[in-house]
């Protein structure tokens, strides 16, 4: 039997913060308003956009692009180093917004907001999400930047209100509901659905769905057992139809990731680079109270040479190689997770030339406190120093007292810009 | 163009209340290498922790240059960090 399409009154709104670095940087910079502007996170010969502006989108510039590629397709395109602190504000204040209009707001990822207003009818007076959602734009120029624009997507769920925010970017509003359902797919394309991509259309075109329109229509046993093969065909089916299927989730990995201000094979220094980073993972399981069992590293290097097991090509220069590992303990400290990573990295290629470092930790579990003891365990103590060490870093900066094995390193590691999460956001205002 | 700068800057700039109890600093007037800038378009204030320091940073434009200025919560200096020419 075929699911009626959900006519509950869209009450989920999704704001879009699109190209928001680029767009915090032209609003921290009156110059570069209207003009092609990428965010790297080094600018140099190699930069990469991380994001670009949609001035330089209109140019066909897009994110991986090279600086040189972008400069011939944009006349006058700016290059602009990622500033992860006028992000975080960013981020905050749109945060703080949004958290002003209902119990259930949060930030979904760096450039999105959702806003459930179910259940919150009677505390809006009579006021349409429209309305909110003009006085929301409103706000986000007069708090957050008079450049900055967002676009909102009022719903029935999460991702019909995300297909609505980008139904008319920019700075747009749009509102999906069960009797614009239809016509809205009608004007839409299949890789203009969120989480359509080249690989999910092609399985829906093997099963003749060509159209938004074609695969609402579509009975939820092809999607189920033809297209996805599983329960996600079973979510998409309800999705489309209006329903809720986005479950919030805890925390499953923790990681940081660092382009190296100066490449390096050296071993020592690599080492060194690694502890830096086990040092920053260490502090946020900590301050979350848990234990990863489970360690993973990823590389990146200059070069083109692609031997041993685990290594894949790259776009462009250099390529990347990673090794995962889930041990049988749950660790937490600095120097366990840096011992743990120094086997990952004896496993890695030698003599190549680093360009960045990934390390994510994953299994977590919380972290259970030590038996009581008459004396204090090797355990408890190397727990003490960790804490007091990172009581000075909190006072004096990040880094400021580190153990000799990393003294040697006089690698700055600059902070990369992530995609999709917010967590690292919320990690640096604790720091 | 940009350049990157670590230069002490003397400013002249406002204090006033903002919203919600805030402070609103708004830079004004910037000598920087023998000459005077003032502002012309503000662009965006964000605080900046390096350790339990506090620093306040200011975008804001004046003609056809782009100025980052930090001023720190502690010593109260300004320093001139990034300079933009637009042209």
């Amino acid at each position: 039997m075929e699911l009626p399409i959900n006519r509950e009154p869209p009450e989920i709104m999704h704001i879009d913060l699109n190209s928001a670095f680029a767009m915090a940087e032209q609003q921290a910079n009156p110059l570069l308003r209207g003009r092609p502007v990428g965010v790297t996170n080094r600018r140099n010969d190699f930069a990469i956009c991380i994001t670009a502006s949609y001035e330089a989108r209109a140019y066909g510039v897009g994110i991986g692009m090279r600086l040189r590629e972008a400069r011939l397709k944009a006349p006058g395109f700016v290059m602009v180093e990622s500033d992860t602190a006028k992000y975080q504000h960013v981020n905050r204040l749109m945060r703080g917004i949004f958290e002003s209009y209902s119990s259930v707001a949060y930030m979904k990822s760096v450039d999105e907001g959702i806003i459930d207003f179910r259940g919150m009818r009677r505390l809006l007076k009579g006021r349409s999400l429209e309305d909110i959602g003009r006085e929301i734009k409103q706000r986000v120029r007069s708090e957050v930047g008079d450049y900055m624009k967002v676009n909102v997507g009022i719903a029935q769920n999460r991702w019909l209100a995300k297909v609505a925010a980008g139904f008319m970017k920019p700075d747009g509003m749009y509102t999906v509901g069960p009797d614009n359902l239809e016509v809205t797919y009608g004007m839409l394309d299949l890789m203009e659905l969120p989480y359509i991509k080249a690989r999910n259309k092609l399985r829906l075109n093997e099963a003749g769905i060509f159209t938004p329109a074609e695969f609402f229509r579509a009975p939820e046993a092809v999607l189920r057992r033809q297209v996805f093969r599983g329960i996600n065909g079973h979510h998409w089916y309800l999705r489309l139809r209006g329903y809720e299927t986005e479950v919030e989730y805890g925390i499953r990995t923790v990681g940081r990731s660092y382009v190296l201000e100066h490449r390096t094979a050296d071993p020592e220094e690599i080492a060194a680079l690694l502890y830096k980073a086990c040092v920053k993972v260490a502090r946020r399981l900590r301050r979350n109270d848990l234990a990863a069992r489970g360690l993973m590293l990823w590389f990146t290097y200059t070069g083109n040479a692609a031997v041993g097991r685990a290594w894949s090509a790259r776009k462009g220069d250099g390529f990347a190689w990673r090794e995962r590992r889930m041990y049988q303990t749950a660790v937490w400290r600095a120097d366990q997770l840096y011992q743990r990573a120094m086997d990952l990295f004896s496993l890695s290629p030698s003599g190549q030339v680093l360009a960045s470092i990934a390390i994510t930790s994953y299994g977590l579990e919380p972290v259970r406190s030590d038996q009581l003891a008459l004396y204090e365990s090797d355990e408890a103590r190397a727990d003490r120093i960790e804490r007091m060490m990172n009581d000075v870093n909190d006072r004096f900066g990040e880094l400021t007292l580190l153990p000799a094995v990393v003294a040697k390193s006089k690698n700055a590691m600059k902070d990369k810009v992530p995609f999709g999460t917010v967590r690292y956001f919320e990690d640096a205002e604790e720091d | 163009m940009h350049e990157e700068h670590d230069d002490l800057v003397s400013v002249l700039a406002s204090f006033a209340p903002g919203p919600r109890g805030t402070v609103r600093v708004t830079p004004h007037l910037l000598k920087w290498q023998g000459r005077r800038y003032s502002l012309s378009t503000m662009g965006m204030y964000h605080p900046e922790k390096r350790g339990k320091k506090r620093l306040h940073v200011f975008g804001f434009s004046s003609g056809d240059t782009a100025f980052r200025l930090e001023l720190d919560s502690e010593t109260l200096e300004w320093r001139l960090t990034e300079v933009f020419y637009g042209q």
